[in-house]
């Protein structure tokens, strides 16, 4: 047991290092005109735009600057953003930035849970009903309609009917509710669909009949078993989803102005702002590759038949 | 500032204007490259107060020392790039310098009190300003709204006291009670112009664009106004320009503006664009140009034209002439493009030209420029200081805007002689000279103006500092912020009586 | 014997809304339960056997429900029951239920004591520890030993028939006075049934409980059942002790499922097969419901329902050939009857030396899991003679599978040759060989859905052998060949453009056979094909396979777990245990003389569909450790011509000895 978390862990490392070192290299590629503005292309002499490039540090060999990285990385400096945050700590950038994220997606998390799961749960124990029929509609409306659409619509009608702030304030709670309603829409529904489908599913397995016809309730199978089964393949990624709490929504963020880490990978790599590139890709793949490890981990407790050893006993 | 180590991308536009400045860059430039120029860094950067023009003389008075006579200094100094800076500060922060509200000087009107990265910056008044008494807001709040229509609606519930708007955005208000709040931002002193590739490897269009009838008919061939529609469709014409440099920001003595000035005026007033002149010059072109077979005279027929990643054909040595137009990929630059090869197949002629469209997808700089891709391109420049040589000098022979490698030594020769004449009304005429030669060779077509962007907004107009350069729109002294948003009417009046208190003063 | 009824079904009717259609799965079932006794109901799959069982614990699908009659349990008429809570007083306590599959009848995710546990604690409330020991006491109960450290394991770490066994132990937690039993033993192995079936008996008696067989199987039937109630159509048609109706079946219908056993028919001739399917449950039926069915049916079946009639104080019918009008009609068939059993053709026993088709010597196949190497098939030799069926037999997982994939080429070998007609095919193939030999060799699956392309057309289905080997000159001479090919297995013309979902299970394993036989093999692979059919339409299909055996000479490697059908059909028999052939004989031989104790255990556990020797059977359990074959090594040796069995050489001479003996 021991050995195969050991081998994962080196997998799992090794996976890191090698998506750090391929965004890396490519990141030295890009041709480095993209540092310019049309204009500043043509306006500079070659000798101020080496000036330029060798300021940010884009002229040193890749392998020197890779390993500066490196030094600097393990001196826990995750170095100065280039171009979108121009010589800011990255280390700022995201401690500012990530709170705000965390925050909301840990709102949404919660409010899509218990809004989602009870929903779903209904939604199963009513197959074919009223509030099942209501609840795919909504799935359907919310899965189907552009999100873009929706968030518009939450934004602009739904706070004109509540009289709520269209845009994020810390300082004001009632304008976080708008934006963890539009992070939380989506989830609801997909904690609800998929919910149903694994209830449904549980539910025609010959072991839950069974339960019923050794005479327990309705109740006590819909807890005891169907539900402590079906959020099996939910709660596999429960811990990605908690370390990936970070990243934030780029439509969400933006509409509701929400300065969180949304779309900030996009960003830096069209400002080819390489330093902040390499700590977000180093970050989340850290944290994907140890939440799918953590998963894995995870669901072998809650499921005795998956057993983590590389060889069968 | 000075120090290349710093990056400072728009240095170069000071460069040469104090004393000193652009030896001790390149000194330094070239020590950071290696090369031996037999001193050190460290005794080039002791030596900035003695072989830099720039002297703190006390704790209030900084003294630059100019490379010659400068007469428009004053539209010059508003560049950010004049600004002084304590050493001590500089040396303290390093370069954390400007990436927070405590690593940042202030000496204007306001200060930063909150700096919210990528949410909000909050002004607040400076009590110490020197005229704080015209500081009329308490505090500026600059937000960022990512999306235009959650501007609208911010501005519709009255919470930002301005908002841009898209022409979709517009379109959604239109035949509301919004709509008469809706007014055009004034145009900006950019301006976008076609450039030709004289020295370019198509050799049809090399051959024809040596010709001054070519020139010409390409020149009066194409319609500013059209072109201009595709971002104002409300107002076109009041967004084309037919000059180089832009009206209504250099004034000589007598107040007149530079593009008043003979000669220019008659090209700023009179749209040059007339599809049967444009033919008229086109079959003179084409009678210079070509043997009575057609054959286009001095090409070689099949020689293949690689241009690649943006075209590659070959041509034949004979009409219609293969002009390559390069433009970007998004949406308005194409449907830009389409419209110009319609408008110079037909007022030229299907049998003249042939215009073959070149898209760049990725990097226009590495795609189009480095690799010389092109025969036509559309292009625009900013205008910096209130001089003509702003971009006069950058468009000589040899200056950092003849991406067209043409060969003007007349025009240079003006130029110089204008750069030399330090009284402004006869440096004025002088300039305008210049730019006339360029306009009557038809060497640059100049169409439209930038800006003209839809806004709505609840300050007062023309309360604020008016200026074209440096920082004006983030200028706040004496702004009057009132409850209704302001009205075409209102901003109609308002413009009308600035207009009208700046010509009184021009009369001064 | 008077025993005190503890349970009356009468009259059930069951309906269902299926797609907005109303079907009716029970129309108007009756039975009696005595105390401590056992009832079979019989039926084939689809006749409402298993729905009716799980009305009386009211947990019908729920699209399902009662729709008419009396279920009287102690005197209350729970079919009147609506609410959970009055069937919660029921379920588990009163009457328990096992179901067929020990495999899912498992919560995966618990422990199968806490799934015992549970049950206590919820109908008695006992605390948590005194339920724990008691689970742990049913466990013991159930033979499952060690029980404390089982308890606590998951129903993965458990066999099928353990797994059955705790599933037991669930229902009977409760001692309740009826446990229905719906097919409990059909997903087993023979041996393991077997254990199932005396374990169930003996709790049986423990318990004093009343037991309801579910099952299609009249093996089990006539091994366990104290009284049989033939279900056919949504109604019980025929009902009575277990001798009445295995000895002296009065509903054709009874009558025609039992000559379709092929346990009672002779070799050589054709089963008696029942032509062909049941009646459609979604329309109203007239008269007898078997009818349609019925050759000899008379012509008041078509139009009225029969009553029962008595046929002695425990025997009733529900046919009309128990009226006293149809006496001579009876009579008469009877007289028909024993002159077809005359009829039947002496056995073909010619199919012997005509050379050598296949051979294997010394296979084996190695397989791994993680680092760890299993044998599935071990050391294996034995010939097929062209023209003869030959039968691998075994439990699941014995490997009889995978060496009719190595056969097939579609496995790998870890070591021994494979001949084909005198040449080894275990080895690299050239591509034109490869061809050829595959179309010679074709293959019948178990599962005839999954088997068949669903959506392809039965006209493609068939051709797809005649694409792939092009065997065809021009489309008309396709066509002759795919309505040949239709033809020999008894489907008509019309069926070629339908898809397979439009068939019935049996038509579809047709098609199975019709998909093979088209390209003109010498020899098929035929794995488990009748084990998914039910016993009717197994017969058509062993006859069918009979049939093209004989008309295009072909040869069979029959691979089978059912010993009645391996019997019936085989001309020699391999009985394998754990990847190795432990025992080789020709059929007869085989059962009359069976030498190896897994054979013998093998041959026991097999249900007779004849009570009296069902009754009189002692269930031998194979023990591996029986062999001691530590210095004296065991080999694979011929003990009499054509027997041949894997032994040591003291075993050997014992082999012998008995065999002297015996003949």
């Amino acid at each position: 047991m021991r050995r195969y978390y050991l081998s994962k862990l080196g997998q799992a490392l090794v996976t890191i290092a090698l998506v750090v070192l391929v965004v890396f290299t490519l990141l030295r590629f890009m041709p480095t005109t993209g540092y310019f503005t049309k204009e500043e292309f043509r306006e500079m002499d070659d000798v101020a735009k080496n000036a330029y490039l060798r300021s940010i540090g884009v002229l040193d060999p890749t392998l020197v600057q890779l390993k500066n990285f490196l030094v600097k990385l393990s001196h826990g400096d995750l170095g100065r953003s280039m171009t979108l945050y121009p010589k800011s700590q990255i280390k700022d950038i995201l401690s500012d930035k990530i709170k705000y994220s965390v925050m909301f997606n840990a709102f949404s998390w919660i409010v899509s849970a218990f809004i989602g799961m009870p929903l779903g749960i209904a939604m199963a124990k009513n197959k074919g009903g009223p509030i099942d029929s209501a609840g795919t509609a909504y799935v359907v409306a919310v899965r189907s309609i552009p999100s873009i659409i929706i968030h518009f619509f939450v934004q602009v009608y739904v706070s004109r009917l509540f009289n709520l702030p269209m845009l994020f304030y810390i300082d004001n709670p009632r304008s976080w509710i708008l934006p963890t309603i539009s992070l939380s829409l989506g989830s609801i529904a997909g904690y609800a669909i998929w919910l149903r489908r694994y209830i449904v599913d549980e539910e025609n397995k010959d072991y839950i009949k069974f339960a019923r016809v050794k005479g327990l309730s309705q109740n006590y199978i819909m807890v005891r078993h169907v539900f402590r089964n079906a959020i099996v393949p939910i709660a596999i990624n429960f811990p990605s989803d908690f370390l990936l709490l970070i990243s934030g929504s780029l439509i969400i963020e933006g509409l509701y102005s929400i300065p969180g880490m949304g779309g900030l990978l996009i960003k830096s790599i069209q400002a080819l702002d390489n330093n902040l590139v390499q700590i977000l890709v180093l970050m989340f793949s850290t944290l994907s590759v140890f939440g799918v490890f953590l998963g894995d981990i995870f669901v072998s407790f809650v499921d005795p038949r998956i057993k983590l050893t590389d060889s069968p006993e | 500032m000075a120090d290349p180590a710093h990056g400072a991308k728009n240095f170069g536009t000071i460069r040469n204007v104090v004393k000193g400045l652009a030896d001790y860059y390149y000194d330094l430039a070239d020590i950071d490259d290696g090369k031996d120029i037999g001193k050190t860094r460290d005794e080039v950067v002791a030596s900035f107060g003695e072989t830099v023009g720039v002297k703190a003389l006390d704790r209030y008075t900084l003294e630059y020392t100019l490379t010659g006579p400068t007469p428009y200094l004053l539209s010059y100094v508003c560049l950010e790039l004049f600004l002084p800076i304590e050493q001590e500060f500089i040396d303290q922060v390093g370069e954390d310098f400007g990436t927070s509200k405590e690593n940042l000087l202030y000496c204007g009107g306001y200060y930063i009190s909150e700096w919210d990265r990528d949410k909000l910056v909050v002004m607040a008044k400076n009590e110490h300003y020197w005229d704080k008494d015209h500081i009329t807001l308490k505090s500026l709040n600059f937000e960022a709204v990512a999306d235009g229509v959650s501007g609208v609606e911010l501005f519709q519930r009255g919470q930002v006291a301005t908002t841009r708007l898209t022409s979709e955005e517009l379109s959604t208000i239109k035949s509301t009670e919004w709509e008469d709040y809706v007014y055009l931002a004034d145009k900006t002193l950019t301006t976008y112009w076609f450039i030709y590739n004289f020295e370019s490897r198509n050799p049809e269009f090399q051959a024809a664009i040596q010709n001054l009838n070519f020139r010409k008919a390409l020149y009066t061939g194409i319609d500013a106004v059209t072109l201009s529609a595709i971002w104002e469709p409300e107002d076109p014409e009041f967004f084309c320009r037919y000059t180089l440099l832009p009206e209504g920001c250099m004034f000589d003595e007598n107040g007149m503006d530079y593009t008043d000035y003979p000669g220019l005026v008659d090209y700023k007033n009179n749209p040059p664009y007339d599809a049967e002149l444009a033919r008229e010059y086109m079959d003179k072109a084409i009678e210079e140009l070509c043997d009575a077979d057609g054959n286009i005279i001095g090409v070689t027929p099949g020689t293949k034209v690689d241009m690649l990643p943006i075209a590659e054909f070959t041509s034949d040595g004979k009409l219609p002439i293969d002009i390559l137009y390069t433009c970007g990929s998004s949406e308005t630059e194409m449907k830009h493009a389409l419209l110009v090869k319609e408008m110079l197949t037909n007022n030229l002629g299907s049998e003249n030209v042939n215009v073959i469209l070149g898209f760049s997808n990725i990097s226009f700089s590495d795609e189009v420029w480095a690799l010389d891709n092109w025969d036509l391109v559309h292009d625009s420049y900013g205008f910096r200081y209130g001089d003509p040589s702003a971009n006069l000098n950058r468009i000589t022979t040899d200056g950092t805007l003849n991406d067209s490698e043409y060969e003007v030594p007349e025009f240079d020769a003006l130029v110089e002689k204008a750069n030399e004449i330090y009284t402004i009304n006869e440096r004025y005429a002088a300039f305008a000279e210049a730019e006339l030669w360029m306009l009557d060779n038809a060497m640059i077509k100049p169409y439209m103006t930038g800006g003209g962007s839809y806004r709505m907004t609840r300050v007062v107009p023309y309360t604020t500092p008016e200026g074209y350069f440096g920082m004006v729109s983030y200028k706040f002294k004496g702004a009057v912020i009132q409850d209704t948003p302001v009205t075409k009417a209102q901003h109609a009046q308002l413009r009308k009586e600035y207009e009208e208190a700046l010509a009184e003063l021009a009369g001064k | 014997m008077k025993r005190e009824k503890v349970f009356e079904a009468q009259n059930v009717e069951i309906k269902f809304n299926l797609r907005g259609k109303t079907l009716t799965a029970v129309r108007g079932a009756s039975i009696d339960l005595y105390q401590g006794e056992t009832l079979a109901i019989v039926g084939e799959s689809g006749c409402g056997k298993s729905v009716f069982a799980k009305s009386f614990l009211g947990v019908l699908d729920k699209n399902g429900w009662v729709s008419g009659g009396h279920m009287l349990l102690d005197g209350v008429d729970i079919a009147q029951y609506k609410t959970e809570k009055e069937w919660l007083k029921i379920r588990g306590k009163k009457i328990a239920m096992v179901f067929q599959d020990p495999m899912t009848s498992l919560n995966p995710v618990k422990t199968i004591g806490e799934q015992i546990r549970e049950v206590i604690a919820w109908h008695f409330g006992t605390d948590k520890e005194a339920s724990k020991q008691q689970a742990i006491e049913l466990l013991y109960q159930v033979g499952i030993d060690n029980a404390e450290a089982r308890y606590k394991q998951y129903p993965h770490e458990f066999s099928g028939g353990m797994r059955q066994r705790v599933v037991i132990a669930t229902a009977i937690a409760c001692r309740p006075k009826i446990l229905i039993c719906d097919e409990p033993t059909t997903a087993l192995d023979v041996t393991v049934q077997a254990q199932i079936l005396q374990l169930i008996k003996k709790l049986q008696q423990d318990l004093n409980m009343s037991v309801i067989y579910i099952t299609h199987d009249l093996g089990v039937v006539a091994s366990v059942a104290d009284r049989v109630a033939v279900m056919y159509a949504g109604q019980i048609v025929e009902y009575g002790l277990v001798n009445e109706i295995f000895k002296d079946a009065r509903h054709p219908y009874t009558e025609a499922l039992l000559l379709s056993l092929p346990q009672l028919a002779v070799k050589g001739s054709d089963l008696q097969s029942i032509k062909g399917s049941p009646p459609n449950l979604y329309k109203e039926i007239k008269g007898d419901a078997f009818a349609p069915r019925n050759p000899d049916a008379m012509k008041i079946d078509y139009e009225i329902e029969p009553p029962f009639f008595k046929v002695t104080d425990t025997h009733y019918a529900k046919t009309w050939l128990l009226h006293e009008q149809a006496r001579g009609y009876v009579k008469e068939l009877s007289k028909k009857q024993e002159e077809r059993v005359k009829a039947t053709p002496e056995v073909d026993s010619g199919s012997s030396e005509k050379g050598v088709l296949v051979s294997l010597r010394n296979v084996t196949v190695d397989f791994k899991l993680g680092r760890k190497k299993f044998s599935a098939v071990k050391d294996v030799t034995f010939d097929i003679y062209r023209g003869e069926t030959f039968s691998l037999v075994g439990e699941s997982g014995s490997g009889k599978t995978t060496i009719g994939k190595a056969i097939m080429k579609i496995c790998h070998t870890s070591g021994g040759d494979i001949f084909y007609k005198g040449k080894n095919i275990n080895k690299k193939l050239s591509g034109a060989e490869l061809t050829r030999f595959r179309r010679q060799v074709q293959m019948i699956f178990q599962d005839p859905m999954a088997s068949l392309n669903e959506r392809a057309k039965v006209d493609y289905i068939i051709s797809e052998g005649l694409y792939n080997f092009r065997l065809f000159t021009d489309e008309q001479e396709r066509k002759r060949k795919v309505a040949e090919a239709m033809r020999s297995v008894g489907l008509s013309n019309e069926h070629a453009t339908r898809f397979p979902h439009e068939f019935s299970g049996g038509q579809r394993q047709r098609i199975g056979i019709a998909r093979s036989v088209v390209v003109e093999p010498e020899f098929i692979i035929a794995d488990e094909p009748v084990s998914a059919l039910d016993v009717s339409i197994r017969a058509q299909v062993i006859n069918l396979l009979n049939q093209l055996k004989k008309d295009k000479g072909l040869t069979y490697l029959f691979i089978a777990h059912d010993l009645s059908v391996v019997r019936f059909i085989s001309d020699r028999i391999a009985v394998m245990y754990k990847g190795r052939i432990v025992e080789l004989a020709g059929s007869e031989e085989l059962f009359a003389h069976p030498l190896h104790p897994y054979t013998i255990a093998l041959l026991q556990a097999a249900p007779i569909p004849d009570p009296d020797i069902e009754r009189e059977k002692r269930v031998i359990a194979y023990d591996p450790s029986v062999h001691d074959y530590v210095t004296d090594k065991p080999f694979w040796a011929e003990v009499a011509p054509g027997h041949f069995v894997w032994a040591n050489s003291h075993e050997m001479a014992m082999y012998e000895e008995r065999l002297a003996k015996l003949k």
